[in-house]
């Protein structure tokens, strides 16, 4: 049994413009100590997806359709208290701006304690001595100041540090990252990212990293899934992906990004923009800004054709062993 | 928190100062001779002036200033121009039941406001939020004097449940209990509706928070989380309880006046009409002092909850 099974998620929110389709049909499944990166651009519903795993949207003006199994239990079905027994026991989370992740008027200390005395029931001591523990396997140079220290009172890579180490303090099995590197500056973003490679390798952690940088999801993940208006548009094992990108959307993403021998060369930037969510075309979504759209394309929408082995793109124009 | 308690009870001072020169000036700046009110309308030139001599209104301001808040400072508030009693065992007396007043009227809208205002806040969009706000605006639209009138009219013309008027001096604790319940639901009425809105208000600010999803990320049960969120509107919530217990020693004038309630107000209201002016200038730099008093409270409160207030 797989640790995580999506099937056919959805999410629609209810607004003043009408019912927006955040999420659209998104399956994918992740086994113990694999690490899926998803990619795509802000609003393409990664982060909407991360948080259905959790069961986190709100039941007023949001109906999230479809099943999300965690060892098994799915939950959609699950009442309020059982899907808080999951997070952050067996799903845990961190945020991508750990200075708004983090409540402000609790000390760091405060803030790990709590979720060990929610989910394992420590005493005091108990809870402070893992509280410690924790923050020296994140690698907190100082772990008594920062157990001590109001979220303002350390810098952005240590508060990072602390929403990591209140994120692994149940010893989860599955860890969410949220674009967890993106908030900070460039030298932390490489420790903080390092830092995830270590205790993802040495826990045995499954990792779900939502970016929108290429060149991370590279550095972390076995698997990656490329994400567009709501739908994932192609799927394939990380090096795959690189090598043999199938769907144009990748493609795009790719000449849109910095990569090794690019002085010299433009980026070429993907023309238009994302479409609005409220009216999705019936066809694939990426038509009105793809350079190799036919008539089809704007009438049926595609479903996963095979490009390789494990290696699947939403494209019409995708041949089998080759690139459309 | 000592230094930042220490420097905040400095610059209280100058803010009591200040608030004694405009009490002392303004009671010059006003029209009327407060002389002419107590002397008989046939008294000849000299006598006026043996009176003003005697107050000491024939020096100059500054003089005046000084003399007036050198015998504050000893608590000597003056006589009463109208009973010649000591300003200082009238405004004691009504203080004393103007903080009664005061206090009880709080802690109803404080309560009632505090819950209702969260309650909204959970309940967003849901009908308990539809109904917390109609109270809220019902609370503040309707004037309390008018309110006062009503209650009045209800329960003791109509249902002759209780009293209507005064303080029942010489009654008891029961009977003074029976004579402050309408004042106090009168005055609770404005400050239960700022509260309850500023309450809501304050606590979906947080709620909108992501820290607030992070901590249903990491499992917290609802009861840890509503904590986390009380605990983060309390600064904003403290402000405004402050402020409206402030305002309800010193804004009751209407209220004390349609219940006959032996308060500052009313004492105030009195000594307005009878151009009372060391009763007048008495009552409103108690009331200053009171208010100053109380926002140095309600700061040093907030940095106890707050460590980001006190530490930089």
């Amino acid at each position: 049994m797989a640790l995580l099974s999506v099937r056919e998620l959805s999410v629609e929110f209810a607004t003043r413009d009408g019912v927006v389709s955040a999420v659209n049909g998104v399956s994918f499944s992740l086994e113990a100590g694999q690490v899926l990166a998803l990619l795509g651009e802000s609003g393409s519903g990664k982060s909407v997806t991360l948080r259905a795993i959790l069961g986190l949207h709100p039941a007023v003006r949001t109906r999230v359709g479809g099943e999300v199994l965690v060892k098994g239990q799915d939950v959609n079905r699950l009442d309020e208290p059982s899907r808080a027994r999951l997070r952050g026991r067996i799903v845990s989370t961190v945020f991508q701006e750990p200075m708004t992740a983090l409540d402000p008027v609790y000390t760091i200390g405060e803030q790990i304690a709590e979720t060990l005395r929610q989910h394992r029931g420590h005493d005091h001591a108990a809870a402070r001595r893992r509280a410690r523990e924790l923050l020296d396997l994140v690698q907190v140079p100082s772990p008594d100041r920062c157990l001590a220290s109001y979220p303002h009172e350390i810098s952005g890579g240590m508060r990072q540090r602390a929403m990591i180490a209140i994120a692994l303090a149940c010893e989860p099995e599955l860890l969410l990252a949220d674009e967890p590197t993106t908030a900070l500056d460039v030298t932390v973003q490489a420790q903080i990212l390092w830092l995830l490679r270590d205790l993802q390798k040495r826990l045995g952690l499954a990792v779900i990293f939502v970016t929108h940088d290429l060149g991370v999801a590279a550095e972390i993940a076995d698997e990656a899934a490329v994400m567009y208006a709501g739908r994932i548009v192609e799927q394939a094992p990380i090096r795959e992906l690189f090598r043999r990108p199938a769907h144009p959307y990748t493609e795009g993403l790719m000449h849109a990004t910095v990569r090794r021998g690019q002085k010299g060369r433009p980026l070429v930037p993907i023309p238009g923009a994302p479409p609005n969510l409220a009216v999705l075309p019936p066809g694939c979504a990426f038509a009105p800004r793809c350079p190799i759209a036919r008539d089809p394309c704007r009438i049926t929408l595609p479903s996963f054709h095979p490009v390789s082995d494990g290696h699947v793109a939403r494209c019409h124009f995708v041949t089998p062993g080759g690139s459309s | 928190m000592w230094t930042y308690a220490g420097r905040r009870l400095l610059l209280a001072i100058p803010t009591l100062l200040g608030a004694s020169i405009i009490v002392f000036a303004m009671v010059h700046l006003a029209p009327g001779d407060p002389i002419a009110a107590v002397m008989p309308a046939e008294s000849s030139q000299a006598e006026i002036e043996a009176t003003k001599k005697a107050y000491g209104f024939d020096k100059p301001l500054a003089v005046q200033y000084l003399v007036w808040l050198g015998r504050v400072a000893q608590g000597d508030l003056g006589r009463s121009i109208a009973t010649r009693r000591a300003v200082i065992l009238d405004v004691r007396d009504s203080l004393a039941n103007s903080l009664v007043l005061a206090l009880s009227s709080s802690l109803l809208a404080f309560g009632i406001g505090t819950a209702l205002g969260l309650l909204a806040a959970f309940r967003q969009g849901r009908w308990l939020d539809k109904a917390a706000s109609a109270i809220a605006v019902i609370g503040v639209s309707v004037p309390h004097y008018w309110a006062g009138i009503i209650l009045i009219i209800v329960f003791s013309v109509w249902l002759n449940w209780l009293p209507a008027m005064g303080a029942a001096d010489g009654g008891g604790p029961l009977a003074y209990l029976r004579h402050m319940t309408l004042p106090t639901v009168a005055l609770a009425l404005i400050p239960l509706g700022v509260i309850t809105r500023v309450v809501r208000s304050a606590a979906l600010d947080v709620l909108n928070q992501e820290f607030v999803l992070a901590l249903r990320a990491k499992g917290l049960a609802a009861r840890r989380v509503f904590t986390h969120v009380v605990k983060n509107s309390a600064p904003q919530i403290f402000t405004v309880l402050g402020l409206q217990f402030g305002f309800q020693l010193g804004g009751s004038v209407l209220v004390e006046a349609v219940f006959s309630w032996p308060g500052t107000g009313y004492l105030l209201n009195l000594a307005i009409f009878q151009r009372d002016i060391p009763v007048l200038q008495g009552v409103i730099l108690v009331l200053a002092t009171f208010f100053v008093l109380l926002n140095l409270a309600v700061d040093l409160l907030q940095t106890l909850v707050d460590p980001r207030i006190a530490r930089h």
